[in-house]
């Protein structure tokens, strides 16, 4: 009977300390849950403003007055330009092709360095 | 409580120990003490029970977990999500700001606090402000709602009593105007109110995992259709205009209605800005009806490409009389009648099925219900009162019979697309429903009908909408518009001039419809103001602008093309 009431006092005691670690423990979780639901929201705000700025800076109209006020050797993609990969089969221009097109982009990059030699 | 203790536990512990000490009776004092210790271990029991809950409720039941969830979940409804373009860009978004609202119970000095606010809160004046606050009773007042972080800090930096912040979503519409009618507008809470929002907001409340939602509309040309329409507004002159880009499977990947109006800051806006002509619109819409006229008569059998009606006089019946525009006052073929566009010939053919196949036909195409459509502003059409031979032959032409110009689009893309009935949709990953594949005209009259509309580009009056290197179909149309009990006085007449089309001619992929609102004659169209001038030329410059974004490759050159569609037409 003795043991008995012994090993129950120990038990109330270390279920006790059991359980007022577990709350102590669910307690500071839920802050730190609370937080980051917290960071989330704000870095998601954060997120929702850079992402309408990225827009703003991507808005066609925008980059439409950048083309021509910067890129005045280009112009718009005219439909002559796109051949069909079928029609290309068919055309002179698969026999013509000697698989080294020379872009804008090529000779650019050509300039730039000789100019840096 | 603590009485009870002492005198129930304690004082008879102390007893039975003096009781041990001073006698040698052992067995009576375990006797005594029996009932105690049985007392303690029930209490033992009880406490383990209750704690062994606790612990089962934490970890297993996870209930705490469940609270924290919960708030995460209204934190997540309280921002509206975005609306993106079919590519992912931005439409519309929410961002958080600040709200400024006042506890009139907690603030000290009234006058002070409403003159300093109005100094900061330039456009709002310290009588109003003060009008808010004098109700001492009332616990919640707003003083302005979204508010910037600049005057946020302002505000903060008086230091008023009673006056506090809220964390608040305003709705933003990255490129205003652009996307006004699709889009629609929200109330000052986020709510929407017409539009894709209104719509979203239903879906919203359906499904709550609702993150994003992806439209089929495309920015750049959504872009293109806007700039070319307010040029040739302005161009001729005209009151407004409406345009619609469709692919065939009835994906609207551009909408545009002007004047419009910008949703981001709604005050101001007139009704009449806020109408979107294409699914509210509803008028009669002239010679492009002749399209739906063509394919009944051809898919219904009455009537084959070469078949001839005489187009050589006007027919009057009472008191209308149908009559041409640069007629041929001749006997003219199916095809001749449909490139011209002889209203006195397209009245014979309708003749030659009549009135009750019209109506069957009209109700396949959906011509005669409301277009269904995710956006709610959509309208009834407006039906003859009796559909007589009379109705049967002005109908013919596109008099008698008012519709919106999305329903006309989508019951010609229903005809030219191989005959399937489309139903129109502004929602990317919206698939076409497989189980209701209703056929309304046969894939040989699909493919005719494509033929003719070609030639009326190549050789009619769609001339004008015609581009290098993709093969471009279409049909113009010319209405007068209703004024009064009538079509007003000549020469007073207000017309709406309209181009409908598609390309590529052998495997449509995308569909087009521009109308002008009372284009006026200019030099330049030589004092003409039919669609030809004014509806087609706005086309070809937005053709050959989104061609080059929608079409795979470079088609036969016109010449060609001209060689296979001249069997039908007899110059």
């Amino acid at each position: 009977m003795r043991k008995m009431f012994i090993f129950s006092l120990l038990l109330l005691v270390f279920v006790g300390v059991f359980v007022s670690v577990i709350k102590y423990e669910v307690v500071f979780l839920r802050n730190s849950l609370k937080e980051v639901n917290e960071k989330i929201e704000r870095y998601s705000d954060d997120l929702a403003v850079y992402e309408a700025e990225w827009s703003y800076l991507n808005d066609p109209k925008r980059l439409k007055f950048l083309c021509e006020k910067y890129l005045k050797n280009l112009r718009p993609t005219e439909n002559r330009q796109i051949l069909s990969y079928d029609l290309f089969l068919k055309s002179d221009v698969k026999r013509n092709f000697t698989g080294n097109f020379r872009t804008f982009l090529d000779e650019v990059l050509e300039k730039d360095e000789g100019k840096n030699r | 409580m603590r009485n009870s203790l002492i005198k129930n536990v304690f004082k008879p512990l102390f007893e039975g120990f003096a009781l041990w000490r001073n006698s040698k009776n052992h067995t009576s004092l375990m006797e005594l003490l029996r009932g105690r210790l049985i007392f303690f271990g029930i209490c033992s029991i009880l406490a383990f029970c209750c704690i062994s809950y606790r612990i089962a409720d934490i970890m297993f039941l996870g209930r705490d977990q469940k609270v924290s969830k919960k708030s995460y979940k209204e934190w997540k409804t309280i921002k509206k999500a975005d609306i993106l373009d079919r590519n992912g860009e931005l439409l519309a978004t929410s961002l958080a700001t600040a709200s400024c609202y006042a506890i009139p119970s907690a603030v000290i000095d009234i006058d002070n606090t409403a003159d300093r606010l109005s100094k900061v809160l330039k456009f709002k004046s310290s009588e109003e402000i003060k009008k808010k606050l004098i109700d001492k009773n009332k616990h919640f007042v707003w003083i302005l709602r979204h508010i910037s972080p600049k005057l946020q800090e302002k505000i903060l930096d008086i230091g008023l009593p009673g006056i506090k912040f809220q964390k608040d979503y305003k709705r933003v519409y990255i490129y205003g105007n652009l996307f006004s009618h699709v889009l629609g507008h929200t109330d000052i809470d986020g709510i929407g109110l017409s539009g894709l929002e209104k719509y979203f907001d239903e879906l919203a409340t359906k499904s709550k995992s609702l993150k994003k939602l992806v439209s089929s509309l495309d920015v750049r040309l959504q872009l293109i259709l806007n700039e070319e329409l307010n040029c040739a507004i302005s161009k001729f002159n005209a009151e407004g205009g409406n345009a619609i880009l469709m692919s065939v499977d009835g994906k609207i990947l551009a909408m545009v209605s002007l004047p419009d109006f910008d949703p981001n800051n709604i005050k101001g806006s007139s009704l009449k800005w806020m109408f979107n002509k294409n699914t509210l619109g509803v008028f009669e819409q002239g010679s492009v009806l002749k399209i739906l006229n063509v394919a009944i008569a051809l898919d219904s059998g009455y009537a084959k490409v070469n078949s001839v009606f005489d187009a050589s006089n006007p027919i009057r019946i009472g008191k209308f009389l149908i009559k041409d525009f640069k007629g041929k006052n001749r006997d003219l073929t199916l095809a001749e009648a449909f490139v011209f566009s002889s209203n006195i010939a397209s009245a014979r053919i309708a003749q030659s099925f009549g009135a009750n196949v019209q109506k069957a036909y009209m109700k396949k195409f959906g011509m005669l219900d409301r277009t269904e459509l995710e956006i709610f502003e959509t309208a009834y059409p407006i039906l003859p009162k009796h559909w007589g031979d009379t109705a049967c032959m002005s109908i013919s032409y596109g008099y008698g019979l008012a519709v919106t110009p999305l329903q006309l689009l989508a019951a010609v893309t229903s005809i030219v697309n191989g005959g399937i009935k489309i139903g129109p949709t502004l929602i990317r990953d919206k698939g076409p429903n497989t189980s209701e594949r209703i056929r309304v005209v046969s894939e040989k009259t699909s493919a005719i009908v494509r033929d003719l509309m070609r030639a009326v580009v190549c050789f009619g009056t769609g001339k004008n909408a015609s581009i290098d290197g993709v093969e471009i179909f279409g049909k113009t149309g010319t209405s007068y518009k209703i004024s009064g009990k009538g079509y007003g006085a000549d020469g007073n007449r207000k017309r709406i001039a309209t181009f409908l089309g598609g390309f590529p001619k052998d495997n449509p992929k995308y569909m087009i419809l521009i109308s002008l609102d009372d284009p006026k004659p200019i030099s330049e169209t030589f004092g003409y103001a039919a669609a030809g001038w004014n509806a087609a030329p706005t086309a070809k410059n937005i053709l050959n602008r989104i061609t080059p974004i929608l079409c795979d490759g470079y088609a036969p050159s016109a010449d060609e093309e001209r060689l296979m569609v001249a069997k039908f037409i007899t110059k």
